[in-house]
């Protein structure tokens, strides 16, 4: 659905959570502001990113989570420009398994080429090489493939 | 004489060299990528190279993600070749599926015909500014819009077609913008403000898309139909808003992939007054020709003759014909033109 309303909000909320969740770097977020789109969607732009009195809108800076659900979940846009910065609750898997994750498949963890050490339950930003792939679930011994199911695919990884 | 040198006769006395044009016509393109700088520490990673110092310039860690990338495509045993008018922009030889690559879905690369990268520089977008991309799905020229500008300032990147613009966001997610405002609006009738208007406004407009046709797609209608003349209308409906949301002192770039004088020189004639420039389009590098100043018995302004026409044989490319309108500053407010410079890449 295309020009909903995008509303500013308080940035502190979602910050302070991706800051918890990730353990992320306090300044990394520094001079983004919030908008609400609907009621699950919150969006990050630069402060100096300006909408003016713009209307329809449908889309201010880049999606950043989902709070819609019992628990929050980040976007794979913003595990994918942000991820690279996380120290926790990342998982980092090797050639083969990132393979098998941007397709689609849900990863074991514990066998060779998935380390999930430390990572909690919930969501998690799955790395190759230290770069973010997308957003995954950890679930008991599980880490289930959150990218959507438009941008999965067999990549060529040369 | 072919079906395609039969639907391209009548630009032949417009065209330089029309043996050349119809040969370049027929050969197939090379596919052409550009590196994206807002992914430079995951090329980083990806590579295992040291991090710039935290105050290197964007034209160093652009430079950079170049580097890195043309030695990744090299290693896959692909021909690469810069693109001396396009900094971060390659040729690259038998790369047949290059959107199913990890670089793709990365977003450490975009795939873009060469000629059509040409529009955002001549629009030339600074840092901080804020500027408008009317007619902006799938998105390509809103990113190299988007990296011009550092990701600094505001890009309000709209298309009225609902599966171009999910094309248009989906590509800025990939590519990791975070200066760009979508909008879905008719741009026939974009709103008007005057308390926010355009430094810079890039019209790409619809058009009928001649200059496509060396695309495995096709691409092009027949010009002289009455689909070209309803485009003319269209076009120039476009730009008369286009002109009304461009601040004084502003640039506004009206381009077009396609040969047609109708859809280009005639547009701007009809459309631009006496307080519009047509300035001339420098890009070295890119080979130019000038614009038409007269067209079936028809004279158009003098300045037309600044429209850059980029005929296929002239750079091996596509089609596509640009240009560059200022509008005047109003006479007290002599000073207030966009600065010009671009910072040197080189």
């Amino acid at each position: 659905m295309t020009g909903m309303i995008f509303e500013p909000v308080d940035c502190e909320p979602v910050v302070a959570w991706w800051q918890e969740r990730f353990a992320a770097p306090p300044e990394q977020l520094d001079g983004y502001v919030a908008y609400q789109r609907g009621r699950d969607t919150i969006w990050l732009a630069p402060r100096e990113v300006d909408p003016g009195d713009l209307s329809p809108i449908d889309g201010v800076g880049f999606p950043f989570v989902r709070i819609g659900g019992a628990v929050w979940k980040p976007t794979s846009v913003a595990a994918m420009k942000l991820g690279t910065l996380v120290t926790r609750n990342a998982v980092e898997v090797d050639r083969a398994s990132a393979r098998a994750f941007v397709s689609g498949a849900s990863l074991d963890v514990g066998v060779a080429g998935v380390d999930a050490k430390g990572a909690s339950r919930g969501y998690v930003i799955v790395r190759y090489l230290g770069v973010p792939l997308g957003c995954g679930h950890l679930l008991g011994e599980e880490v289930l493939c959150m990218i959507p199911k438009g941008r999965r695919a067999e990549l060529d990884f040369g | 004489m072919s079906e395609l040198e039969a639907r391209l006769s009548r630009y032949r006395q417009i065209v330089d060299d029309w043996q050349a044009f119809l040969a370049a016509c027929r050969r197939p393109l090379p596919t052409v990528v550009w590196a994206n700088p807002f992914r430079a520490e995951h090329m980083r990673r990806l590579e295992g190279s040291d991090a710039l110092p935290p105050d290197a310039s964007w034209c160093k860690t652009a430079a950079q993600t170049t580097d890195l990338l043309v030695r990744r495509l090299e290693r896959r045993g692909l021909g690469v070749e810069r693109i001396a008018w396009c900094p971060g922009a390659l040729r690259v030889e038998g790369f047949n599926k290059p959107g199913i690559t990890i670089e793709h879905y990365l977003g450490l690369m975009h795939v873009q015909e060469e000629i059509s990268l040409a529009p955002a520089p001549v629009l030339a977008p600074q840092p901080g500014e804020r500027v408008l991309d009317l007619c902006a799905a799938p998105g390509g020229k809103t990113a190299q819009i988007a990296v011009q500008m550092e990701g600094r300032g505001t890009v309000v990147a709209n298309d009225v077609r609902p599966q171009r613009l999910r094309a248009l966001r989906s590509n800025s997610d990939r590519l990791g913008l975070h200066n760009v405002v979508v909008t879905p609006i008719d741009g026939t009738r974009f709103p008007m403000s005057d308390e926010t208007p355009f430094d810079r406004i890039l019209l790409d407009v619809p058009c009928s898309c001649e200059g496509n046709l060396r695309q495995q797609s096709g691409g092009g209608r027949q010009a002289g139909s009455s689909f070209l003349r309803g485009r003319s209308g269209l076009q120039a409906t476009l730009l008369g808003r286009a002109w009304r949301l461009l601040r004084p002192g502003g640039i506004l770039v009206y381009a077009t992939c396609t040969f047609a004088p109708e859809e280009n020189e005639l547009v701007l004639d009809y459309c631009l007054g006496d307080d519009a420039e047509i300035l001339a389009v420098d890009l070295p590098g890119l080979s130019a020709a000038p614009g038409v100043t007269e067209w079936d018995g028809k004279s158009l302004r003098s300045d037309c003759t600044n429209v850059a026409r980029y005929w296929p044989h002239l750079n091996d490319t596509g089609g596509f014909t640009v240009a560059r309108v200022r509008r005047r500053p109003v006479p007290k407010d002599e000073a207030a033109g966009v600065v010009d410079t671009v910072e040197d890449c080189g």
